[in-house]
């Protein structure tokens, strides 16, 4: 009986759509997944009969225009342009692009309003922001007085969990004056309640009587950091991990090379450095071999 | 005179390809990572191996049209690697970093923090005309311009080489990769020539540089034009306040453009890989943005030249597929275009980093 039930959890499970992740789950914070039918990257192309291919780990929708890729195993999804041309036929680069660039603070609320009308939890919307597209060309001889042009701008939406900034989750979309989605990104799993709770507790240890203990125990010089939740990029491979954080960025200046290094260090609540799972990558030997050379006199 | 040549070239290159010539049907497709994450005690950018190692895995799986060609990391990156022994003796890279069938060399590690600028105040660019009022290290040169940024009010900054860094026993430039004014020379082949004057045994048709401070604005061409022998594209960080952050996913981003559509643009999926890079990792940027594998204010900047405006334009416009083609590499570097994403809001029609 016990296996039975198993086994038919199993296939409910296996036969739910991709996007179950979205229903409520008192265990954890709902993530969300971008589909070809919530997309606007097909506007004014019939879904249906976008070519649907698996290839290189990746669901693809390959519309006229270009194609939305889902990795079903983490959820990423990324819609690309198929716009790419060869030098010879000299298509200018500006190519296909809208002429009408939308206001930044415009761009931002259309953005935000679409994911969101996808399904993107809005209590879960963070800090939304416009990165900016430019370019310039012209003779090399003059170009620093060439002005550059703003080409337009991609929203980035950034995710808060339980007031906690959940840093590695990413949702964008460029959008033109007309509403065309020209590109896309989400990131968006589903986090563990858990580490919520974690991220409070240590939120509590920093606002509270152990803060000096706490920062006491952190083997960086640099104590001024965030509360923040981290999880494994769609990268990482391996399964998904999130974790509470303790973030500091650390930079060191080494002025007699004219050099400077600046990265994040993550602590958890004992103040033990840990690293997160894309930050152990490594695929072992260098190749092909090297001879190594005398040291210079 | 140079107008005639460059008509003669031209006239070769067209000959060459409606003969349907072998050389140029060549395609390279090898990939060279070096990555330095030991700089020595104290200065260890933790994520470069990672992030190098993420962009090999991301490019090169069953199927993939890119080869493994090399990967380095750590002492055994050499500063010779990068150099063109026509350039220098002591440059080797046309066995490392410039190799023939070379499609993307990709170095991450250190860039240098020189920049530049001194500390007087401007309003016009045409002000800009003193070198020697620079403050910090490298050699300052003309030309002058009146920058800013968000960190930055307006002051006077001049034209400074940039350089990549190498930490092993085998360097022998002090470990300093000069490639704005020093014997760098990347991507010369029988496809595009020796107009640089350094032969034809290069290769690489995509060069990353995912350093520090890889350019400042607004010398995007000047500080590669140099370095461009023939390459196709060179993208790199450019910071407008700030400094580039270490991070691990830079280079597996990147790849994943070109796992989800090879007929993309590569142009594109640099500049784009920004976005898709944490928001919130990372210092902000006064007036909001920041992040984004940035501590601050910086872009993901790509750069094509080219022998005429339509060829340097049409540069940013290759996929990955026409990457590996070498009838793609430039037959000059006399026109530039160049694109980028900042990690903060521009409004159109307003200065951006120069007052004119």
């Amino acid at each position: 009986m016990f296996n039975r039930t198993v086994c038919l959890t199993v296939a409910l499970f296996a036969s739910l759509p991709s996007s179950y992740a979205q229903q409520p789950d008192a265990s954890e914070i709902p993530g969300y997944r971008h589909t070809v039918e919530k997309s606007r990257f097909f506007a004014g192309e019939s879904v249906a009969r976008t070519k649907v291919v698996e290839e290189n780990g990746f669901t693809k929708y390959q519309g006229r225009n270009g194609v939305l890729a889902i990795d079903q195993k983490t959820g990423l999804a990324l819609a690309v342009r198929s716009d790419g041309a060869d030098k010879a036929s000299r298509v200018p680069a500006s190519a296909g692009a809208s002429t009408a660039v939308l206001d930044p603070d415009e761009h931002n609320k259309r953005v935000v309003n679409y994911f969101v009308r996808a399904g993107l939890p809005r209590d879960q919307v963070g800090v939304v922001h416009a990165n900016t597209y430019l370019s310039a060309s012209g003779p090399t001889s003059k170009a620093a007085s060439i002005e550059p042009r703003v080409d337009g701008y991609a929203t980035i939406v950034s995710r808060q969990a339980g007031g906690f900034d959940v840093v590695d989750s990413v949702a964008w979309a460029r959008i033109d004056g007309k509403g065309q989605v020209l590109g896309e990104w989400v990131y968006w799993p589903p986090i563990p309640a858990k580490v919520v709770d974690d991220a409070r507790r240590l939120n509590e240890t920093l606002n509270g009587a152990g803060r000096s203990d706490f920062l006491s125990k952190i083997p960086s010089p640099q104590k001024t950091g965030k509360v923040v939740i981290r999880h494994a990029s769609p990268f990482a491979g391996g399964g998904f991990e999130a974790f509470a954080s303790y973030d500091v960025i650390e930079r060191n200046e080494r002025p007699e090379r004219a050099t400077t290094s600046v990265y994040v260090r993550h602590f958890d609540a004992e103040g033990r450095e840990f690293r997160l799972p894309h930050e152990m990558r490594n695929v072992g030997a260098d190749y092909p071999p090297k001879e190594a050379r005398p040291a210079a006199q | 005179m140079a107008a005639k040549r460059d008509f003669k070239r031209t006239c070769i290159t067209v000959a060459f390809v409606l003969c349907g010539s072998p050389v140029m049907a060549q395609t390279s497709t090898d990939i060279i990572v070096e990555s330095v994450t030991d700089y020595g005690p104290g200065d260890q950018l933790v994520n470069s191996i990672p992030n190098g190692d993420g962009f090999a895995q991301g490019m090169l799986f069953p199927g993939s049209r890119f080869t493994a060609g090399a990967r380095y990391t750590n002492s055994a990156v050499y500063d010779t690697d990068f150099v063109d022994p026509a350039a220098n003796s002591v440059g080797n890279d046309t066995t490392y970093f410039d190799r023939r069938n070379r499609a993307i060399a990709y170095f991450t590690g250190h860039g240098i923090t020189d920049h530049g600028c001194s500390t007087v105040s401007c309003s016009t660019s045409a002000a800009c005309t003193n070198p020697a009022t620079a403050q910090g290290g490298g050699a300052f040169r003309l030309p002058g311009v009146c920058r800013f940024s968000p960190f930055d009010m307006p002051r006077c900054c001049y034209m400074v080489d940039r350089q990549a860094v190498t930490r092993s026993p085998s360097d022998k430039l002090n470990g300093l990769v000069n490639y704005t004014g020093g014997p760098v020379r990347w991507g010369e082949s029988p496809q595009s020539g020796g107009w640089a004057g350094a032969g034809t045994d290069g290769g690489a048709n995509l060069v990353v540089l995912d350093i520090s401070h890889g350019v400042l604005p607004p010398f995007w061409a000047e500080t590669f034009v140099r370095a461009n022998a023939g390459v196709q594209l060179i993208a790199t960080m450019m910071t407008g306040g700030g400094d580039t952050s270490n991070v691990p996913d830079r280079g597996s981003t990147f790849a994943s453009f070109f796992r989800a559509n090879e007929n993309s643009r590569v142009a594109e999926a640099w500049v784009q890989t920004m976005n898709s890079l944490p928001a919130s990792e990372g210092g902000s940027c006064p007036g909001g943005g920041g992040g984004h594998g940035f501590n601050g204010c910086g872009c993901n900047l790509v750069i094509g030249m080219d022998i005429d405006a339509a060829r340097a334009n049409a540069s940013l416009t290759e996929s990955w597929v026409h990457l590996t083609q070498d009838s793609n590499d430039a037959l000059g570097n006399r026109f530039f275009a160049a694109r980028w994403v900042c990690n903060y809001p521009i409004k159109a029609g307003r200065a951006a980093w120069v007052l004119p």
